[in-house]
């Protein structure tokens, strides 16, 4: 016997005719292989193979076709691409890329299956089991059972005077949702929680954050959201995830404490940093988002955490990063996952203060906001000074001496709605914008505290709808006269890029997207 | 034959091989596979996995 899992998917045509001869060979197949026979090995998503790693398998093998012979026709790249990108992940991660392995076979190569199947299993037996505890439940801690009238209580939803201001101003009613905020918050003070449109309709919330905006009873709306996606997600672990779930397996598996991430193993030596630093550079899950998009959508968000570090070095700041560093939390929080959240925060929060961390800077405005707000309403008391980029670079800036390089484009900006609206500060990316020597800045018509949300957050509920807000946004943007958007948040980048993907409408909402740290640092000099 | 005289098709799960090709001309989409469902797969995983 052995207590190492491997996970076998096994498309049930090529590969699983020469696994049959070995069965009926009564062939030596190592004992911890589990096999699960599948149509075709391309439709085992990136999700399905990260979920099996979440729950603690200790290697996952994906047999497939030999090329040519997919039955399907494209199955075979399908599944290349999809353990390319795993692996890379994996790396990252420091679960290492030989856990999880590609095979192609034909019916007639039982014996070099067999091998194969030998030579994997004690690859991971040398390997070890994986340091991820097994069978991960999304709930595990008892004491932080959610109870409704709580919840509706703390964001004083009884308030609520049914005006109509939240429906009228959200950007899903915008694109023609059936939905509304205050119907919720009707429905549920009503106890009417489990009906199937409420059960929906919280997941499709953007917790953008405009409702309470202009809300005249200042019910903050995505805070109410986010406390009943924890209260419902413990009855229906539902989530209705966009890509799979990948994202959210990918953040459970980060609270395992004995994982060796290796967040930056990709940095080049031109940046400068110093591990004595007291100040560290928090970079954010931009490395992940890179490799999971870049088959589709050429997303390069690490970009922006290179242009922050050359920028923190113009003004001879080298700071500390953390080789292990994980994420903030803010989309489990924000899924209703708050135990998980707290699990990682308090792994941050003790990583921080293992390397003697003063302050934090960092230019992701989800993980901004995570550390500067929710930590501490969470329970988790950093004890140390969180600072946006932004904030530093206008300090730096003002102090003159500073010039930026003639760029010869018209530019917009995309609000990310963490920075902008939850925490207020529309004003720091549009100071830097208006120090830019650019031809011009047009705001879009929605912007500042009102912007329109870049079609999803927290990976949940994606749908035709949060394309339409998308198609929307771009519109507006292109209808400034701009030739480049700028952003200040990866995940604007990942969702707008997503739109212009369109095969119908793709063409007419081209446009050039940047982060506004790699304009800053490609423009910036000395005077 | 069903129980108003009609006839009705059913998979026989021994030679089923799930190759899904019945999905693909089905007109009614009365046709599917547990296999190529996440969900499934999923709990499938759980089974196996989850001690």
């Amino acid at each position: 016997m052995t207590d190492l899992n491997i996970i076998l998917f096994m498309c049930g045509w090529g590969p699983h005719a020469a696994y049959q001869t070995l069965q009926d060979d009564v062939a030596p197949i190592p004992g911890e292989i589990k096999m699960v026979r599948i149509p075709c090995a391309g439709r085992i998503t990136k999700a399905l193979l990260m979920k099996s790693f979440e729950m603690g398998a200790d290697g996952v093998i994906l047999l497939l076709c030999e090329a040519g012979s997919c039955r399907y026709g494209s199955g075979t790249e399908n599944a290349r691409e999809h353990v390319a990108d795993t692996r890379g992940i994996l790396d990252l991660l420091g679960l290492g890329k030989t856990r999880l392995q590609l095979g192609n076979f034909l019916p007639d190569e039982p014996e070099r299956l067999l091998q194969f199947l030998a030579d994997f299993s004690e690859e991971i037996r040398t390997l070890g089991r994986s340091p991820i505890a097994r069978g991960t439940k999304i709930i595990t801690d008892e004491q932080h059972q959610e109870v409704l009238s709580d919840i509706i209580s703390a964001h004083d939803v009884y308030a609520c005077q049914d005006c109509g201001k939240c429906s009228s101003a959200c950007p899903l009613t915008r694109a023609g949702k059936p939905f509304s905020p205050r119907a919720i918050a009707n429905a549920v003070i009503a106890g009417k929680v489990g009906d199937p449109s409420v059960q929906k309709d919280i997941w499709a919330c953007l917790t953008c954050g405009l409702c309470y905006d202009r809300c005249p009873s200042a019910v903050n709306f995505s805070e109410f959201i986010r406390d009943l996606r924890a209260f419902v997600i413990q009855r229906t672990p539902d989530k209705h995830a966009a890509h799979g779930g990948f994202f959210h397996s990918l953040m459970r598996t980060m609270t395992e404490p004995a994982l060796d991430i290796n967040h930056w193993n990709w940095l080049e030596d031109d940046i400068q940093i110093d591990s004595d630093s007291k100040t560290l550079f928090f970079g954010g899950c931009a490395p992940y988002f890179d490799i999971f998009f870049k088959q589709h959508l050429g997303v390069n968000t690490r970009e922006s955490l290179i242009s922050s570090l050359s920028l923190l070095n113009f003004f001879d700041v080298h700071p500390a990063l953390l080789r292990g560093e994980r994420c903030c939390g803010h989309d489990l929080l924000w899924s209703g996952d708050r135990d998980n959240f707290v699990k990682l925060a308090r792994l941050n929060r003790e990583a921080f203060h293992e390397q003697g961390i003063e302050e934090i800077i960092t230019t992701c405005p989800e993980c901004y906001t995570t550390l500067k707000r929710d930590y501490p309403a969470q329970g988790i008391d950093l004890d140390l000074k969180v600072t946006h980029l932004y904030e530093f670079l206008e300090q730096e800036i003002d102090k003159g001496a500073v010039d930026f390089k003639k760029i010869n484009k018209k530019l917009t900006f995309q609000d990310p709605c963490r920075l902008s609206r939850i925490e207020k500060r529309p004003d720091l990316p549009r100071k830097l914008i208006n120090r830019l020597n650019k031809v011009s800045f047009t705001e879009m018509a929605n912007w500042g505290s009102n912007a329109i949300c870049c079609g999803n957050s927290a990976w949940i509920g994606c749908d035709a709808f949060s394309k339409a807000l998308q198609v929307e946004r771009l519109k507006e943007a292109h209808d400034t006269g701009g030739d480049v958007l700028i952003t200040a948040c990866p995940k604007c980048q990942i969702h707008l890029r997503c739109a212009m993907e369109d095969p119908f409408r793709g063409d007419d909402l081209k446009m050039d997207l940047v982060d506004l740290a790699t304009v800053l640092a490609k423009t910036i000099e000395w005077e | 034959m069903n129980s108003v005289g009609g006839w009705f098709a059913a998979v026989d799960e021994a030679l089923c091989k799930g190759c899904g090709n019945c999905i693909s001309v089905c007109p009614s989409n009365a046709a599917d596979s547990p296999y190529r469902n996440q969900d499934y797969l999923e709990r499938l995983l759980e089974e196996v996995l989850v001690e």
